[in-house]
């Protein structure tokens, strides 16, 4: 008999991952599912969720455990409070400091595990990224190139000539 | 053939154009049109591949545009407190993100939520107002049209009707006005510059197309400088083609007029500023009159804070009388004007009410009192601060007397003078307060700031008038010796406790700076007990020791808190604790009795300071909002333990 407080995950390449129930909870499917299931030492697969990746949710998850405002329990001030109140921590922007990759995987993942709190510090993350660059420059920084048609770039210069009239 | 041959060969024949004389010119546009086509294509092809687009559903990607935009209001914003939550944000960002590539221009232009929120104006007079510390506006005309209409719009116009945005802003309201839930509108960028629509004669004078559009969503309005009038006159201006306007949340600054339209409707919040700029003190004052005909028909309200209120000449008995049942928030100012209006006002005893007075202004302070005294509530717990040396506010500094009723509502009244008012000045309005319900009737009293030993002086008898005094807390202060704390002593000259100074007082609180006022107490615990008027509870708060190698050790700590509760236990009735935290503990921390709307947050802001020990003139300082630095304002600064000289080794060791 295993512990019970404690359960396994199973990423997709097959690494298992034993950790509290307590920090497994802050994701709204997992806690769905510890709730379904009852007392079990069955493994939980994470089918869509990489060894790398999962290590990194569960390392969020671990240094958030505290945090007051889980998933648990009404969002009285609905989901644009809860945008606006998102706080990135010093931690939580060193957490995101990896490759591009990984950093968009882990959102991802955090979505398909329904972990508000690590999805909208990850948006933030990116936003932050974005905010006060220049359309070239967010093209540069995320590998994008300009695939408007010249016609339709000098409708947007015109369209935007307002901006450059400070 | 794969793609990657394909365009080799392509290329190849490409660069044989000119050879092909067959060609002719149309034929190459055209195969230049395709080939600028297989570019797009191309580009398109790699922009798919780009890990945040290959790897982040579209969704998520939206959820990264919503948060560009910044909140356009910090949560520290006059504004933001007192009218808020404002849901403006700052979208000027969002447009290099349209501009990055296709699918991103796309995706952004379908989320219509997060062009909700319309910052416009012109940018020229923002950044000469405000130091450039705005973004650039987004001008209405710029929101994409297929982005409006699907969700309310708030909106923050910077003098949307003046030259060159006037005609878009009026086309744009006409057809979207009835969307907007939210407005703030600034109709001068500066009003010195552009008073354009003087109120003067304002019966004939037209309003701005920016509040004459049909305002039927809109809940939160915040209008600044809506004209200037020069006389107290009671001025009514319907906004918005007269609709009914059904406002939650209404704030008029540098405006002396409120808005006929929206009496009546479920108002919650109320704010009227104005600039102290103003040339003419007398100047965009509003009548009580009109006020309290506006406030007789909120009866939703909840929060109003009222600045400007003019002193009227006339019968106040002829005026309306306001009921306010549902108000928990209220402040006052100034002067007489304040007062005269509060004589109108019916609170509940379950209000907080801030209110202003000046030291050099006895006429206005004795008005106040009266009308203080008529509201006819019982203060329970007070607290008084007086702070020194601070600029702006009199020689003699700022002082706050706050007091908490039964039904956890209260009066807190700031005092302090344009004008350097005196030590006298100051403690003998402090006096004069305090004589006055709902002061007088409290048991329970914090003295604070740097002026304490002049609220403990014998000679100035400030708080002598707390007669039903039983439970007293002193912080900041470094002496309990007759020449600082002379009212503390009985009246050695008679043995009747009814004569003593603050006859019910039982309970002391002090916060000990040093082992060394030890020498201090202890005479006045004797006098007290020979004068058959103990203490019969003490309570000292002992200055935390610094956990670093220049202090006194641990050991020496708990000694000193032994020795002095053992000096001290002789001379008290009954109950002694000595600890490090109690000027922090719940219960015996001002800022813990007091109602959480005066220490939140997220509800303390210039128009509401936080009601908190030894803080001084909130507005604007950097206490506002904070309860920072509570060892200082209980200890006072600058007081240290040298190692080695603790109470243990020191004078009692």
């Amino acid at each position: 008999m295993g512990d019970s407080n404690r359960l396994t995950l199973v990423a997709s390449d097959g690494g298992k991952f034993v950790v509290d129930k307590e920090v497994v909870q802050m994701s709204v499917l997992l806690k769905n599912m510890i709730e379904d299931l009852g007392e079990t030492d069955e493994s939980i697969p994470i089918p869509n969720v990489t060894s790398p990746v999962l290590t990194k949710v569960i390392e969020f998850c671990e240094n958030h455990r505290t945090d007051a405002a889980r998933t648990d329990g009404p969002n009285v001030d609905g989901d644009d409070a809860r945008m606006r109140t998102a706080v990135v921590s010093d931690w939580d922007r060193q957490f995101f400091d990896v490759d591009q990759d990984l950093m968009f995987e882990i959102i991802v993942a955090a979505n398909y595990l329904d972990i508000k709190s690590l999805v909208d510090v990850g948006c933030k993350v990116v936003a932050d990224m974005i905010k006060g660059k220049s359309p070239q420059e967010i093209r540069d920084l995320f590998d994008i190139v300009n695939d408007f048609s010249p016609e339709e770039e000098a409708a947007l210069r015109k369209e935007n000539e307002w901006a450059n009239d400070r | 053939m794969n793609l990657y041959e394909h365009a080799e060969l392509f290329a190849q024949k490409a660069e044989r154009a000119d050879q092909e004389r067959d060609v002719g010119v149309e034929e190459l546009h055209k195969i230049l049109s395709l080939l600028e086509a297989s570019e797009r294509s191309i580009r398109t092809a790699i922009n798919a591949r780009a890990a945040i687009h290959r790897i982040l559903p579209p969704e998520l990607i939206v959820a990264i545009f919503a948060f560009v935009p910044t909140p356009a209001y910090r949560s520290t914003d006059s504004l933001q407190g007192a009218c808020g939550p404002y849901l403006l944000s700052d979208t000027a960002e969002l447009l290099a993100v349209t501009l990055v590539c296709k699918l991103w221009r796309s995706l952004a232009l379908d989320m219509s939520t997060i062009w909700s929120s319309i910052s416009c104006g012109d940018p020229v007079n923002r950044s000469s107002a405000f130091g450039g510390s705005y973004r650039l506006p987004i001008h209405f005309s710029r929101i994409p049209a297929s982005c409006i209409g699907a969700v309310p719009l708030y909106v923050h116009a910077e003098a949307p009707d003046i030259w060159p945005h006037a005609s878009r802003t009026s086309a744009f309201l006409s057809n979207h006005g009835h969307l907007i839930e939210e407005l703030h509108i600034r109709l001068h960028a500066n009003a010195r510059q552009f008073n354009t629509f003087q109120l003067a004669g304002a019966d004939e004078e037209p309003l701005p197309p920016s509040l004459t559009f049909s305002a039927t969503s809109l809940r939160r309005l915040a209008i600044h400088g809506l004209g200037r009038s020069d006389e107290r006159r009671d001025v009514t201006r319907a906004l918005f083609g007269g609709i009914t306007l059904n406002l939650s949340s209404l704030m008029m600054w540098n405006t002396p007029f409120l808005p006929s339209n929206a009496m009546g409707s479920s108002l919650t919040r109320l704010l009227l500023s104005r600039s102290d700029s103003h040339d003419n003190q007398d100047q965009g004052l509003i009548p009580i009159r009109s006020l309290l005909r506006f406030l007789a028909v909120s009866r939703y309200l909840e929060q109003a804070y009222l600045q400007g209120i003019a002193v009227c000449e006339e019968d106040l008995q002829t005026f309306p009388t306001a009921y306010l049942p549902r108000v928990r928030k209220m402040a006052i100012a100034v002067g007489l004007g304040a007062a005269q209006l509060l004589s109108r006002l019916r609170l509940s005893e379950a209000c907080l009410l801030e209110l202003d007075g000046d030291v050099r202004s006895p006429e206005d302070n004795r008005a106040l009192r009266s009308v203080i005294a008529g509201l006819g509530w019982g203060g329970t717990k007070a607290h008084v601060v007086w702070e020194g040396g601070w600029n702006g506010s009199g020689s003699a500094g700022f002082s706050s007397l706050q007091v908490i009723n039964r039904s956890a509502g209260g009066l807190r009244i700031d005092l302090s003078s344009r004008r350097a008012g005196t030590n006298h000045e100051v403690a003998q309005a402090i006096r004069l307060f305090l004589s006055t319900s709902p002061f007088v009737t409290a048991e329970e009293v914090w003295l604070s700031g740097t002026k304490v030993a002049e609220l403990l002086s014998d000679s100035a008898r400030i708080i002598s008038p707390l007669s039903a005094l039983k439970t007293l807390h002193i912080l900041n202060l470094k002496s309990l010796d007759i020449q600082h704390a002379g009212i503390l002593w009985p009246d050695m000259t008679s043995q009747e406790i009814g004569l003593d100074n603050l006859p019910n007082l039982t309970c002391l609180h002090y916060c000990l700076p040093h082992d060394q006022y030890l020498f201090d107490l202890v005479p006045l615990l004797s006098a007290r007990a020979r004068a058959n008027h103990p203490l019969t509870s003490l309570f000292i708060s002992v200055r935390p020791v610094p956990r670093d190698s220049s202090s006194m050790t641990m050991a020496e700590h708990d000694n000193a808190a032994s020795v002095i509760r053992g000096v001290t236990q002789i001379l008290v009735g009954g109950e002694v604790e000595v600890g490090e935290a109690l000027y922090d503990r719940p219960g015996f921390a001002w800022w813990s009795v007091v109602p959480r709307e005066c220490t939140a947050a997220d509800e303390v802001h210039a128009h509401w300071p936080v009601w908190a020990e030894g803080i001084a003139n909130t507005f604007g300082s950097e206490h506002r909002g904070t309860l920072s630095g509570r060892l200082d304002v209980a200890f006072g600064r600058g007081e240290t333990y040298p190692r080695g000289r603790g109470v243990g080794g020191g004078p009692f060791g």
